[in-house]
């Protein structure tokens, strides 16, 4: 199972490999690409290996919360995996799944179908006035918002390989432990809770 | 003793990670990372701020690409973007950097153009230098291979001083890449490989001298934020400068009238409170209606209705700023009149007004 979309902190991936000792060099695909193993570093092999492997290996398991409904031709499952938030913003981190076919999410998109991505969810805290959507980006004309802090909606997900999108939003109001995630379509996912970095 | 932490032992990384909780199951809770790490990789440091994946073809059940961001750095005239790019194992094709990304107006041929820097506080998204000459690692240079890493470096308009991080958005899936930590300097060693792998060394990067043939601004774009109100009777969009906000007229006003509701009240308030605190100059509320009635009647309704918010915000909004009320009737919908919802999407007011020291 391979997560589309992930960031690690690298902060806590230092915790978690100081110390740690030798690495596992690999034939070189290209007689020109290879590097020599330092004594006490990283090979360029053993390093590209293990931060692919850690970029594209799954971290989808977290379950925030659930909604599903159709889509398109089919019906898709939504996870919640992540909803962060310090004071200069919120990251929400969505698991899809489900046997879509068109993958036809133009709905969210919360714009006709105008836009393919995933500035149609909503986020709020229970106790806001507001809920919190996406930034958007316009052209170089500065007229139309062609793009937005968040992923594109998948071409198509399917049954047993959860694909990621992100939206970055503005800021929860301080102290807000849980939000309510709002996707078009769906019903809500409530009582999300919320980790403060 | 060296003040960077050395990381060996990769083939142990993944598994520790994981067997703190820390890689797997709770990874994406680490979402938003700022602080650079350094990797001893045959000898060259690599800084490693976050890592990423983002899908070739933009659906599930295509291929992967991973990469890694290695440093956003002021340069003298710009600011680089660092990352890296590559295949998992147990992908056995190789596969070109322009499928990840989609081509953009105004850039030299085979330049990476589909990659923003976003700072959220600023509300400032930065695209690629743009020009005759590509600014950034040629597409056609980089080939993504199984167990490889290769840098590419893309150059932005100079961030201000006062900017510490940014947001990446990446290629045609817009994958957002939180929090990186803005340093400066250019990476090295530097090598002459325009994309070298990691640990091979560092790509030389546009001179001074061929940036000051640009002009940034044109790659400079104004965010907006959006806001929703939680009772549904107002949607906000800000700007560094300004905040539109649009109000539900089935909320604020009965039907074909122009007397403010008990629900516009609270609406309203909270409007004026914004407008106080950091409002300035005139604040424009312009009334519109759906295609309903006569022309005459919409227009006098929507002249009527913002008249009647301007008297509503004005006595809360303190003496800093000044109104003008609008009537644009029919003449400006918002989405065609063609069925109830979207009548009633045109049924609204807004306010629009500046604001003192928007965005950071």
């Amino acid at each position: 199972m391979r997560s589309r979309v992930m960031t690690v902190a690298v902060a806590v991936l230092a915790l978690a490999v100081a110390g740690c000792t030798s690495d596992d060099p690999q034939p070189s695909p290209t007689a020109s690409r290879t590097a020599a193993a330092t004594p006490d570093g990283q090979t360029v092999e053993g390093f590209a290996r293990e931060m692919l492997e850690l970029a594209t290996t799954s971290g989808v398991d977290e379950d925030l919360g659930t909604a599903s409904g159709p889509v398109g031709k089919g019906t898709v499952d939504v996870r919640v995996v992540a909803m962060t938030a310090d004071e200069t913003g919120s990251e929400l981190v969505l698991a899809l799944t489900g046997a879509t076919s068109s993958g036809d999410m133009t709905d969210w998109s919360a714009s006709r179908g105008i836009y393919t991505d995933v500035r149609g969810i909503v986020v709020s805290g229970p106790e806001s006035a507001w809920k919190l959507k996406a930034y958007t980006i316009p052209d170089e004309e500065h007229k139309t918002p062609v793009d937005c802090t968040c992923s594109r909606f998948p071409k198509t997900t399917t049954a047993d390989d959860p694909f990621q999108v992100r939206a970055l939003l503005p800021p929860l109001e301080d102290g807000t432990s849980s939000v309510t995630v709002e996707i078009p379509g769906l019903d809500p996912i409530t009582d999300v809770p919320v980790t403060w970095r | 003793m060296r003040a960077r932490q050395r990381r060996r032992a990769a083939s142990t990384l993944l598994a520790g990670a994981m067997a703190l909780g820390l890689v797997g199951a709770s990874a994406p809770a680490a979402v938003g990372t700022a602080r650079a790490d350094v990797v001893d990789v045959a000898g060259v440091d690599v800084p490693v701020l976050a890592t990423f994946a983002v899908s070739y073809g933009g659906g599930a059940g295509d291929r992967t690409v991973g990469g890694v961001v290695h440093g956003v750095r002021r340069v003298e005239g710009a600011t680089v973007l660092y990352l890296s790019l590559g295949l998992p194992a147990d992908d056995s094709r190789t596969a070109v950097a322009s499928g990840l990304f989609d081509s953009r107006q105004g850039y030299a041929s085979g330049a990476i153009s589909d990659i923003t820097l976003v700072d959220r506080p600023g509300l400032t998204a930065y695209r690629p230098l743009m020009g005759e000459e590509a600014y950034s690692t040629l597409e056609r240079d980089v080939s993504l291979e199984p167990d490889e890493l290769a840098v590419v470096w893309v150059a932005f308009p100079e961030l201000p001083p006062d900017v510490e991080q940014v947001d990446v958005l990446i290629g045609k899936t817009l994958t957002p890449v939180p929090a990186i930590a803005v340093e400066d300097g250019a990476l090295t060693p530097t090598v002459d490989d325009p994309a070298p792998l990691v640990g091979e060394g560092w790509p030389e990067v546009a001179q001074q001298a061929s940036l000051a043939q640009v002009d940034p601004q044109r790659s400079i774009r104004p965010m907006t934020a959006h806001r929703e109100s939680t009772d549904d009777t107002t949607q906000l969009a800000e700007t560094s400068e300004q905040v539109d906000a649009t109000l539900a007229a089935d909320v604020l006003f009965d039907k074909s009238s122009a007397a403010l509701s008990p629900a516009a009240q609270q609406a309203l308030a909270t409007l004026a409170a914004d407008i106080a605190a950091r409002g300035q100059g005139e604040v424009v509320v312009v009334g519109h209606t759906d295609s309903d009635g006569s022309d005459q009647s919409n227009q006098l309704l929507s002249e009527q209705r913002a008249a009647g918010v301007v008297a509503a915000l004005q006595p809360l909004a303190g003496g800093a700023v000044t109104f003008a009320a609008q009537g644009r009737g029919e003449s400006e919908p918002l989405v065609s009149n063609s069925s109830p919802e979207n009548m009633q999407l045109n049924r609204r007011v807004t306010v629009t007004y500046q604001v003192k020291d928007g965005g950071r």
